[in-house]
């Protein structure tokens, strides 16, 4: 997508994190372990089409599942609002959380805190409402309903 | 009465009109009697009204009945408008195309090592790093640490390898380090990506070297992974450090890794030598 789109839209896209959206989705509306086996395979899948050490965004989006985990625990984004917020945060995050783990693995990344964040939240917002889209499609039930029904039981 | 006095009388009578009319005509000489005027005027205007009757039939019958082939007489020459623009257009690709493989032919010629052909078909996946992926891999003899340059300069090395595809690793990428040096005062130092599209920096030259804005940076015959003395950038700007013994300076790569389409890899000389023909 972004080889395509860098071309034509000359840039626009650069700051975008593609998968952050979806690992945030699989942290919120997710199992645990559903979510934690979906986002090794996306991640893994996202480094072999990059020339980041092996690891890095392994590392990094298990981060970010663990804390979008965390958040849903204290927030459960449903709303548009929630959702916007919730990217928000966690474009923020997320981002401090790399150039430390890009640290790590021995290697230099400008912060770039606030040009990738707004693109992120909006973009991000859109996929998370496309991603529900879908489970209201296939019927697929919120791991938060289920929990809640089993403490309403 | 007989019908040979019938026949008489009809032929005088016929006779006669026709003389009253050639005498009407020669004495009236373009006038019109009182009688004729009246009927002209009343037989005109209903000819008037017939005639816009007429023509606004017709023009209901052309422009809407006729219409039908229009439109679908319409639809296919926009069709075929559609077909040739993208002939055009397919053809203006392939002239480009040609163009770009003349120049990689003319290129190819210059260079003494062998090189291979690639197609770039990826973009990194991530805005941090500045990966190409191309469609070379083991089968073709490509291997890590392969330089990988295009006719308008140094593009990186090769990373990883898989079997039909190689990740490369350009020189704008901030992890990547090419042996470069200036093409006027031949001071070396190592070219460095810092995550920007064009940008790089040329790292540990000493403060005192001669190095100005505009300067050339070329390849380096060190290593033998590039051809020496292929293009690599510019140097756009050069910051003094007083205080310590290296100089910061900004250079501009020559390829912008976003409009890469073909590239070259550079394989290994068999012997060491490795410069540019002429």
């Amino acid at each position: 997508m972004r080889s395509t789109a860098d071309p034509v839209l000359g840039g626009l896209l650069r700051h975008w994190d593609v998968l952050l959206p979806f690992i945030v989705y699989f942290g919120q509306r997710r199992g645990f372990l559903e979510g934690l086996v979906l986002s090794i395979l996306t991640s893994h899948l996202y480094s072999l089409s990059s020339t980041a050490p092996i690891g890095l965004f392994v590392t990094y989006y298990l981060t970010v599942f663990g804390l979008a985990r965390l958040v849903s625990y204290v927030v459960y984004a449903d709303q548009w609002y929630s959702v916007l917020l919730l990217m928000l945060g966690v474009a923020g995050l997320s981002r401090f959380c790399l150039v430390l783990l890009a640290y790590g693995f021995g290697h230099q990344i400008p912060v770039m805190f606030f040009r990738g964040m707004l693109m992120n939240s909006m973009l991000g917002l859109f996929i998370y409402w496309l991603l529900s889209q879908v489970d209201k499609l296939t019927y697929k039930v919120p791991r938060m309903n289920i929990e809640l029904s089993k403490n309403s039981l | 009465m007989q019908p040979r006095k019938k026949f008489s009388v009809f032929v005088l009578l016929t006779g006669l009109i026709c003389l009253l009319a050639v005498y009407i005509h020669w004495h009236r000489q373009g006038q019109t009697g009182k009688i004729d005027a009246a009927v002209i005027s009343v037989t005109g205007a209903l000819q008037t009204h017939f005639f816009y009757v007429a023509q606004g039939g017709r023009t209901i019958f052309e422009n809407y009945f006729f219409l039908v082939n229009t439109k679908k007489r319409n639809e296919e020459l926009e069709s075929q408008v559609r077909l040739l623009h993208s002939e055009l257009t397919s053809a203006g690709e392939l002239e480009l195309e040609n163009k770009r493989f003349k120049e990689m032919l003319e290129f190819r010629n210059k260079i003494e090592q062998k090189l291979l052909a690639a197609r770039v078909v990826a973009h990194d996946s991530s805005s941090d790093y500045f990966g190409i992926r191309v469609d070379r891999g083991s089968r073709d003899g490509v291997h890590a640490g392969m330089g990988v340059i295009s006719p308008h300069g140094v593009i990186g090395r090769v990373l990883r390898v898989t079997d039909q595809y190689s990740d490369v690793l350009t020189l704008v990428d901030p992890t990547s380090n090419i042996d470069a040096i200036i093409q006027r005062s031949r001071a070396r130092g190592i070219v460095s990506g810092q995550a920007k599209q064009l940008i790089c920096k040329l790292k540990y030259i000493d403060r005192l070297e001669d190095i100005a804005v505009n300067d050339v940076v070329v390849s380096s015959s060190f290593g033998s992974i590039f051809p020496p003395g292929l293009l690599i950038g510019q140097v756009t700007a050069v910051i003094p450090n007083p205080n310590g013994i290296l100089q910061t300076i900004a250079v501009k790569s020559a390829v912008d890794i976003y409009r890469l389409e073909e590239v070259f890899i550079v394989f290994p000389p068999a012997k060491s030598e490795t410069v540019i023909k002429q």
